[in-house]
């Protein structure tokens, strides 16, 4: 292997590392705050990609379809949760306005910009409604229980995926097409984009996190449920909005990655779980663990998959083992109790 | 009471019994299709060839007077569902043969149901496994050529164009590794080296990494043996690494989406393809030309579209057990379903010279597969469209 290829093969693995680090932060601040395994955050990536492409090529835009059904139907939740059964009528009104206005309007075509902006903002409206649909009102449940509610929504999404767009394979245009040369090494403009996007959200997520208060509460309701509610913070607000940001982030993932490769229905199983993997290696609880680990997973990938491409997956996924293996015993010493 | 009401329901059975015996009993053929999943763009044109022919026959009068009846099951691109499907169109459905499935690894999973249930199976795959050996493929045959057949058609083209050397990339499946194993036989009979191989799975979405293994072996040609959309990430990936040399893709790219995806970007790649891609320029010396242009005219008339050579295998599937049902039906009843399956299996192994859409097939026990490399064509892509080599 030359310096070339592998500096080639560095820069990819970080590429595809840091949609995995996007995935791996979302699902980070789930579990952190909701105690939640997300098994459907690689479906966020494919419901943020789709509904780009379907909003900049005129395609039904199923993501739109999908965020008026969610709102209309957390609006009835909250509804009948007060009891105020004559009002039924005013969501539903609006659901069905909104979907008749989805169905009347022209086919859009929105610049690229624009319409990956649309998706990620409905996709993460999306990830809040099921929050307040599938795990709120079981909050207290344990975690085999959300298991089991994040396996059906994955199933439940990728089954949508397919009844908006179908089974076919479609490209999003990226926003410069091309690469630049740094001696004999390629590197595509959209890899740089990822790159640049992900340490800017990363950035963002420090700001919110370190500066606002609502970001310090979060903080507080991961570290420590019952003395963030003694102290005013509302965990199921917090579980609200770590839905909203984690699914938002996947969009993002999804939104960049789309123009590098082909968006299907089915891209989301096996990005969730890279960057599941990627979130383990990194502890499952920090957030510059799960980036480093996403990034981690991606460089691996490339290297494995150019060194001996017929187990280049297996390695991914074996990685968890000794990762796993070596924190148990790190524990161990330390004298924690496991 | 109860007992006039036993009594009419009583009637009414034996009514229906004697109807049924004066009508003529339907041809119930399942077919277990890759309607969703990876195959979905291979199983969708599998699927509206199979309505079609069901419909055709039908309004000119069934098969010697025989209603033809095609159940048809959606496998999701998995081996397991497939399994699943066929056991239901045997055991529900009372399917006398059943077409399974789009691609290699489900055909193969298929293979033991159909075996101990004796139901002759026609697949639409590619993989040699799937009819070899034929001693313990007794009940399943196979339209789409065998692999060796189109690799070694494109190996000649290679020596043709003076390729040397040639690496290969394919899937981590039967398919890929059929095409591979092919390529290791083929390759070196023609003197041509292959200096690289890679895989990668269906549902792989960067082949960054082994793109660059490829180049950096740098060989004269590269052969991608894929089905879309990941074969298309395959060329894409290996032309961003800044390869120049000929790209080969197999025939198993050949519908609507590889030209589609690829654009501009896929010009100069060859394949060897079969018939029904370039139905309007077969010349009109091959025997089958007819059969394929009357099928691309048909399909044409009700979907609007060429249909794919995935639709192709299906057409064949039907009339092949066409051809043999009504050869079947002057000695069985299709009311003795373990003699029909029999007797139908016999009269497909029997099949010779039968022209059809994907070539000339001439089945014997030892060949389920039938067809020869007269059905094989080479074709340059050419700004989204096919030319004939030569």
């Amino acid at each position: 292997m030359t310096i070339g290829t592998a500096l080639f093969l560095l820069v990819n693995g970080l590429t595809n590392g840091a949609i995995y680090a996007l995935l791996g932060l979302g699902i980070v601040l789930i579990y952190n705050v909701t105690r939640v395994i997300n098994i459907a955050q690689g479906e966020f990536v494919m419901l943020g990609a789709l509904t780009a492409v379907g909003l900049s090529t005129g395609r039904a835009a199923g993501g739109l379809t999908l965020a008026v059904l969610a709102g209309t139907a957390w609006a009835l939740v909250a509804l009948l949760g007060r009891r105020r059964w004559r009002w039924v009528w005013l969501p539903l009104a609006g659901g069905a306005g909104l979907w008749w206005l989805l169905g009347a309007l022209p086919p859009w075509h929105l610049p690229p910009l624009p319409a990956a902006l649309v998706a990620v903002a409905a996709v993460a409206f999306v990830g809040a409604a099921l929050y307040r649909l599938t795990v709120q009102p079981v909050a207290g449940a344990g975690e085999v229980v959300f298991l089991i509610i994040t396996t059906g929504l994955y199933l439940g999404l990728q089954g949508l995926g397919l009844l908006f767009w179908g089974p076919g394979s479609y490209s999003f245009p990226s926003v410069h097409a091309g690469n630049i040369h740094a001696g004999n090494v390629r590197v595509s403009y959209q890899s740089v984009l990822v790159l640049l996007a992900t340490l800017l959200i990363l950035a963002l997520l420090w700001l919110f996190f370190e500066r606002t208060l609502f970001g310090k509460a979060l903080r507080a309701a991961a570290m420590n449920r019952a003395g963030a509610r003694l102290v005013g913070i509302s965990p199921s607000r917090a579980g609200l909005v770590a839905f909203a940001i984690s699914a938002g982030l996947s969009a993002v993932a999804g939104v960049l990655i789309a123009p590098l490769t082909y968006a299907t229905y089915d891209m989301g199983l096996s990005l969730g779980l890279k960057g599941f993997v990627g979130a383990v290696v990194g502890g499952l609880a920090g957030y510059p663990g799960a980036v480093l680990g996403g990034l981690a997973v991606g460089v691996l990938e490339a290297f494995a998959a150019y060194g001996t491409s017929a187990y280049g997956e297996a390695i991914v996924y074996g990685l968890i083992v000794p990762v796993l293996l070596l924190r148990v015993l790190a524990i161990r010493r330390r004298g924690v109790a496991p | 009471m109860r007992r006039t009401r036993v009594l009419i329901m009583g009637m009414l059975a034996a009514f229906a019994l004697l109807f049924g015996a004066a009508y003529a009993q339907d041809i119930v053929i399942g077919a277990a299709i890759a309607q969703t999943g990876p195959a979905s763009s291979l199983g969708s044109g599998e699927v509206d060839a199979l309505k079609l022919f069901e419909q055709q026959v039908n309004q000119a009068g069934g098969i010697m007077g025989h209603n033809l009846k095609i159940v048809v099951l959606d496998t999701a691109s998995d081996p397991s569902k497939a399994v699943l499907d066929v056991r239901k169109l045997v055991s529900e459905n009372d399917a006398l043969a059943v077409i399974c499935c789009t691609t290699s690894p489900e055909s193969l999973a298929v293979i033991d149901t159909l075996q101990r249930d004796r139901v002759p199976n026609i697949s639409l795959a590619a993989s040699a496994s799937i009819v070899q050996p034929a001693s313990d493929r007794h009940w399943v045959f196979k339209t789409p050529p065998l692999d060796s057949v189109m690799v070694t058609r494109e190996v000649a083209d290679m020596v043709a164009q003076g390729v040397k050397t040639v690496g290969f990339i394919g899937f981590n499946d039967a398919y890929g590794q059929g095409g591979l194993a092919e390529l290791k036989k083929a390759a070196p009979a023609h003197g041509v080296d292959i200096v690289d191989t890679e895989s990668f799975a269906r549902s792989d979405t960067n082949l960054s990494s082994q793109a660059s293994h490829l180049v950096n072996a740098n060989p004269d040609a590269v052969l991608i043996w894929a089905i879309p959309p990941a074969g298309n990430v395959a060329q894409k990936a290996i032309q961003d690494a800044g390869y120049q040399g000929v790209i080969y893709q197999s025939y198993g790219m050949t519908n609507e989406t590889f030209l589609r995806l690829g654009g501009a970007s896929l010009n100069g790649t060859r394949l060897s393809v079969l018939p029904v891609i370039v139905y309007d320029k077969l010349p009109g010396s091959l025997p089958f030309a007819s059969t394929v242009q009357d099928f691309v005219a048909q399909y044409q008339k009700v979907y609007g579209s060429a249909p794919s050579s995935f639709a192709g295998h299906a057409w064949d599937a039907g009339l092949i057990l066409q051809a043999a049902a009504e050869r079947v039906l002057a000695s069985t009843s299709p009311g003795d379903k373990a003699a029909f399956r029999s007797a139908l299996r016999d009269a497909i192994e029997g099949l010779h010279g039968f022209q059809a859409v994907d070539g000339t097939f001439n089945f014997s026990p030892d060949d389920h597969s039938g067809l020869g490399s007269s059905s094989a064509v080479m074709v340059t892509v050419h700004d989204g469209a096919y030319q004939l080599v030569r």
